[in-house]
C-alpha cells in the first residue's frame, strides 16, 4: 500500500511541482538511494565505511570524463556503474583484509586519496574548477535536457537500484550478510566465506553509489571535487542513522529530512553546519534507532497510556 | 645522502606531531573502545586558542607562547571532557555499537563550523617564537620550532608512557584496557577512567595543535588530515601498542617528507595508497600478530 502510494506520488510529482523545486526533490531522491546503499554496507553487513564518497565521485567523474566522447546518457550511466563496481572489487579485495575500525579508516584513506588525485590530474579533472557543461542530450528522440523528462529518467534508474537492493535484502545472500554483521567470527566457524560476502556487499554498495553520483552529475550539469570529498561519505551515514540504520526505508526517510533541514537552515543562517551538527547529536542521543522506530514508539506510548487509563479508575475509589 | 638526512629530520618533526595526536587516540580507545572523531578539530582548536592567547596578552613571545600552549592544552582537555559526556558516554552501550562514531563525527562538524564563526575560514599566520633561523645538523637543517616540537613530543610521550607503565593510575588504566569488567570488579571506576582518558587525549591534541601552529600556520580545515594521519599511525603501529604507535608515527612522517620531495603533488595519494597496500599485507600492523579469539 505504502509502496504503491510512493510510486504514484513520484510519478505525478513533476506534473504538480514547479520546475524550480523539481531539482531539489530529485537531489533528495538521489541521496535517498545513495544512503540506502551505504546502509546496506553499514547497517546490514556491519562494515563501517567512511569513504563511500569515493564511489559517488567515481560515478560523477565517469560522466564528466566521458563527456568528450558524446555517448548517450544511458550508456554513460551504465559505464559509471561498472566503474564503481570494478573499483570496489579491486579496492575491497585489498582493504577488507583489515576489519572493524581499521577498515573504516582505510575507506576514508582511499576516499581522500582519490580526492587528492583530482588535484594531481588537474588537466583532465579540471582541479578546483571541476568539469562544467555536462549535457544530458537526447535519447530515442526524448530530450533529457528537460527537467521533467530527466526526472523520469532518474526515477527509472533509481527504481532499478532500489529494486536491486530489495532483492539483495530478501535473498539468502542478504540474510547471510546479517548473520555476518551480528557475529563475523561465528559466521566464519559456520563455514560462511565471510570475506566473499563482505566483498559482495562492498561491490553492490560501490556500484549503487556510483549510480547515484552519475545521476547527480547529470542533474547538476557539472562535476566538482565536492562529489569526492569526505563530507559526502559522512552525510549518507548520518542520513541512515537519522532514519534508522538497520531498516530498509529508514535511510531514505533520513535523507529526505536531512536535505530538507539543510536547505531550510542554509536559507536562514550562515552557520547552518553548526545547527546541522546539533541536529544529528539530538537524533543520536534521543532517537538512537532513527525515524523508522517512531511508529513502534508511538504504539508503545499509546499502549502505555491506555494501560494507565485502565489502571487509574480502579485506584480512584480507594 | 644529504637530502635523505634532510627528509629524515623533517619527517621526525612531522612524525612527532602525529605521535602526540595518535597517543590521544590510543588512550581513549584503550579505556573505552571509542575514540573522538573530532580529535583533529580539537587539535586545531588548541592551535587557535594558543594563537588567541598570544594575541590577547600581546607580551614578549617568550612569555606568551608557553602560556598559549598551556591554554591550548587545557582548552583541549576541557573540550574533550564535554565531548565524552555529551556524545560518547550516552551512546556507548556495548562493544558492537558504533553510534559514538557518528555522534563524534557530528561534533566534528559542529566544531569545524564553530571555528569558522569564532575565528576564520582563512589560514592565519602563527608567530614564530624561536625565529626562523635554520639550525644546521651537518648538511641538513631544521627550523628551531621543528626542533622544539621533536623535543616536546619526546618529553610528553615519554612522560605518558612512564605514567602508564610505572604508576598505580597507569596500572588501573591498563587493567581497564585489558578487561573492563574484571577491572570494575576490582574496584576501578571505568567511568572516571573514560573521562580521564578523554581529558588526556584532548590535552594531547590541544598541545599538538599549539606545537604545530608555528610550523604550518593555522587553518580550520586542517583537522581532518591530522586525524587521518594519527589514526593511520595508531593502526599501523597497533592500536593497543603505544610504543608501536610512536614508531609508526615517525615512519609515517619520514615517508611523507620523502614522498613530498620525490613526487610533490602525488604525495598524499601515494602515501595513502602505500598505507592501504601495507595494511592489506599486514592487517594487524607493524608488530601485530593475528589474534585468534575463542567464541
Amino acid at each position: 500500500m505504502f509502496l504503491i502510494a510512493l510510486i504514484v506520488l513520484l510519478l505525478v510529482v513533476p506534473q504538480i511541482l514547479p520546475r524550480g523545486q523539481l531539482f531539489f526533490w530529485q537531489r533528495v531522491l538521489i541521496f535517498a538511494v545513495y544512503a540506502m546503499s551505504v546502509a546496506l554496507l553499514v547497517g546490514f553487513t556491519g562494515l563501517i565505511s567512511f569513504g563511500q564518497a569515493a564511489y559517488f565521485g567515481i560515478g560523477a567523474y565517469t560522466i564528466g570524463l566521458l563527456l568528450p566522447l558524446k555517448l548517450a546518457a544511458p550508456i554513460t550511466v551504465v559505464l559509471a556503474i561498472i566503474a564503481g563496481a570494478v573499483v570496489a572489487l579491486i579496492v575491497g579485495a585489498i582493504i577488507l583484509r583489515a576489519s572493524g575500525l581499521a577498515f573504516g579508516m582505510l575507506t576514508l584513506a582511499f576516499g581522500q586519496a582519490l580526492y587528492q588525485l583530482t588535484f594531481v590530474f588537474k588537466d583532465i579533472t579540471g582541479g578546483e574548477n571541476g568539469i562544467p557543461g555536462i549535457l544530458r542530450g537526447t535519447v530515442l528522440g526524448i530530450n533529457l535536457g528537460n527537467p521533467v523528462t530527466y526526472w523520469y529518467f532518474g526515477l527509472f534508474w533509481l527504481a532499478l537500484g532500489v529494486g536491486f537492493l530489495a532483492l539483495v535484502h530478501a535473498s539468502p545472500f542478504g540474510h547471510t550478510l546479517r548473520v555476518i554483521r551480528d557475529d563475523p567470527k561465528r559466521a566464519g566457524f559456520l563455514g560462511i566465506p565471510v570475506f566473499r560476502y563482505q566483498l559482495g556487499s562492498y561491490v553492490i554498495a560501490g556500484a549503487i553509489g556510483a549510480l547515484a553520483g552519475a545521476l547527480y552529475a547529470l542533474l547538476a550539469g557539472i562535476v566538482t571535487q565536492d562529489m569526492l570529498y569526505w563530507t559526502l561519505s559522512g552525510d549518507p551515514l548520518i542520513m541512515s542513522l537519522i532514519g534508522g540504520l538497520r531498516t530498509f526505508w529508514g535511510p531514505a526517510a533520513g535523507a529526505v529530512l536531512f536535505i530538507w533541514v539543510q536547505d531550510q537552515l542554509a536559507r536562514q543562517t550562515g552557520a547552518w553546519i553548526l545547527y546541522q551538527g546539533l541536529t544529528f547529536l539530538v537524533f543520536v542521543l534521543f532517537l538512537p534507532e532513527g525515524l523508522a522506530s517512531l511508529p513502534r514508539r508511538y504504539q508503545l506510548w499509546r499502549a502505555r497510556r491506555q494501560a494507565r487509563a485502565e489502571a487509574a479508575p480502579k485506584r480512584a475509589p480507594a | 645522502m644529504d637530502i635523505v638526512l634532510q627528509f629524515i629530520l623533517s619527517g621526525l618533526a612531522l612524525g612527532a606531531i602525529y605521535a602526540v595526536v595518535a597517543q590521544g587516540i590510543y588512550v581513549t580507545f584503550a579505556a573505552t573502545r571509542t575514540f573522538n572523531f573530532a580529535q583533529g578539530e580539537v587539535t586545531v582548536i588548541g592551535a587557535f586558542l594558543a594563537l588567541s592567547t598570544i594575541g590577547f596578552l600581546a607580551g614578549p613571545i617568550g612569555v606568551t607562547f608557553p602560556l598559549g600552549i598551556l591554554v591550548g592544552l587545557l582548552g583541549g582537555a576541557l573540550l574533550a571532557i564535554i565531548i565524552e559526556r555529551v556524545a560518547v558516554a550516552p551512546v556507548s552501550g556495548g562493544p558492537e555499537r558504533h553510534e559514538w562514531l557518528v555522534s563524534t563525527a557530528g561534533v566534528a562538524f559542529i566544531l569545524l563550523n564553530a571555528m569558522t564563526v569564532i575565528w576564520t575560514r582563512e589560514t592565519v599566520r602563527f608567530p614564530k617564537p624561536f625565529g626562523e633561523q635554520v639550525i644546521q645538523f651537518g648538511p641538513a637543517g631544521l627550523l628551531p620550532q621543528e626542533v622544539f616540537v621533536i623535543v616536546a613530543a619526546v618529553v610528553v610521550v615519554g612522560l605518558l608512557l612512564l605514567v602508564l607503565e610505572r604508576t598505580q593510575l597507569g596500572r588501573a588504566f591498563r587493567a581497564v584496557a585489558f578487561n573492563r569488567e574484571a577491572a570494575e570488579l576490582m574496584g576501578i571506576d571505568s567511568r572516571w577512567m573514560a573521562v580521564g582518558a578523554y581529558a588526556l587525549s584532548g590535552a594531547l591534541a590541544g598541545l599538538a595543535g599549539s606545537l604545530v601552529g608555528p610550523i604550518t600556520n593555522v587553518n580550520a580545515y586542517m583537522g581532518l588530515n591530522l586525524l587521518i594521519k594519527a589514526f593511520i599511525a595508531a593502526i599501523v603501529g597497533g592500536i593497543g601498542n603505544p610504543w608501536g604507535i610512536v614508531v609508526a608515527a615517525i615512519l609515517l612522517g619520514i615517508a611523507e617528507a620523502g614522498l613530498s620531495y620525490a613526487i610533490g603533488a602525488w604525495r598524499e595519494a601515494a602515501l595513502l595508497a602505500l598505507i592501504i597496500i601495507f595494511l592489506g599485507v599486514r592487517p594487524n600492523g607493524l608488530f601485530g600478530r593475528a589474534a585468534v579469539e575463542k567464541v
